[in-house]
């Protein structure tokens, strides 16, 4: 495979394929950052991001990301990062969302979230207020698991068997990706709308035009398939999280 | 988060009992040995160092590394490129590791896709040729004008 220079088996990617295979390395790479790139991964991703094109598959896609080829990643990073403001931003949005895909961000998550925001010029600040508006939750630091005083810290929290998890749940276990999942309660929708349990109704309805807005999936479509798996799977819990908290009319 | 096999001088894939032995009378070094000493600690450990490692290396090919930033500031061992203020000599744990020098991007630049500030002057530079041509035209007709009257 030769994706670093832009062609898969001898044929060039055009540059709508370019676009869409980048951005789908790129969510694959946050999905797969903690560790888990095994079999079930391979299923949740190929369940998630249906194949839109032969020339690479998603099996290709997460050989780049096991190997650390530095090549493609820097293409798939400068061909989102040429991209315009608005899609530049509406990336970031799908990768916060997939980040929270297992209902917590893991440190190596949280990297690759800083390391996109500085990629794609937008900044940390852009990337805390985005993580803020979608989880309705501060970006945690990452932390340091190198250090005995972190480890120390985190079993004080009560967190420790969930070592990786900085943040607070706000969507569906991927583990769930592709049986029928179960109904949502009425903690878990507002935590999908990023609400606390005092959230009038008022707020309720503001969580849910800002968050339909972002998942807009006209806001994606340009990304590709990957772009709009994440985007509507989340437009479902959106839908899902004000139908059980709306006040019936 | 600091990298502890570069300050270790050790490979990461040594097993606990080099480790263990490295570690073995070093003091300063029970902060981390706490860690690097637990599968499952060394285990996130290894990971966040992996995409650590990942990230500054990316960072440099992109450029992002040369004039400091808060990565550089806070990560300078995977900092790949990044040349901090000499520090004085130290021999613990806290004592900063040399930042790699790695080569930059492989990609040869007519491939590499336009970053926005590129793409952007690349837009404007057609536009920029059409109003100085038009405005020379201009003074070229305003010139034969005055030397025709």
């Amino acid at each position: 495979m030769s994706f670093g220079n832009l062609k898969l088996g001898g044929v060039s990617l055009n540059e709508k394929e370019r676009l869409a295979s980048s951005v789908k390395l790129l969510l694959l790479w946050v999905a797969a950052s903690d560790g888990k790139v095994e079999e079930s991964e391979l299923e949740f991703a190929a369940s998630k991001f249906p194949e839109a094109s032969e020339k690479i598959t998603t099996g290709d896609l997460l050989d780049v990301i096991r190997s650390s080829d530095l090549r493609s990643l820097e293409v798939a990073i400068r061909t989102v990062a040429g991209e315009s403001r608005e899609l530049r931003t509406a990336f970031l949005d799908m990768a916060i969302t997939m980040s929270m895909a297992d209902r917590r961000i893991a440190i190596t998550e949280n990297h690759i979230l800083r390391f996109y925001a500085d990629a794609f010029y937008l900044g940390i600040g852009i990337l805390e207020k985005r993580f803020r508006a979608i989880c309705g939750s501060a970006l945690a630091e990452p932390g340091d698991p190198g250090s005995a005083a972190w480890w120390h810290e985190l079993a004080e929290s009560g967190d420790e068997e969930d070592p990786a998890g900085v943040a607070r749940a706000v969507s569906e276990d991927r583990q769930s990706a592709g049986a029928s999942p179960p109904p949502m309660s009425s903690e878990q929708a507002r935590a999908v709308l990023g609400l606390d349990s005092f959230a009038t109704q008022t707020e309720i309805e503001r969580a849910y035009q800002e968050l339909s807005a972002i998942f807009h999936l006209d806001r994606v479509e340009a990304m590709g398939e990957a772009a709009v798996a994440v985007a509507q799977e989340r437009s479902d819990k959106i839908q899902q999280a004000y139908r059980l908290l709306r006040e019936p009319v | 988060m600091k990298d502890l096999y570069a300050r270790l001088k050790i490979d990461k894939s040594a097993d606990r009992q080099q480790l263990a032995a490295i570690l073995k009378g070093r003091p300063e070094w029970s902060e981390h040995a706490a860690v690097l000493l637990n599968d499952e600690k060394r285990a996130l450990y290894d990971r966040t160092h992996s995409t650590l490692k990942t990230i500054g290396q990316l960072r440099q090919r992109l450029d992002l590394n040369s004039g400091g930033s808060w990565f550089t500031e806070h990560y300078p061992d995977f900092a790949a490129g990044f040349r901090a203020a000499p520090a004085p000599r130290q021999s613990g744990p806290e004592a900063s590791v040399a930042a790699e020098q790695k080569p930059g991007s492989d990609i040869p630049q007519d491939q590499a896709p336009e970053t926005p500030a590129k793409s952007r002057s690349r837009r404007l530079t057609p536009w920029l040729l059409v109003v100085i041509s038009v405005l020379l035209i201009a003074l070229l007709l305003a010139a034969f004008y005055i030397a025709w009257w």
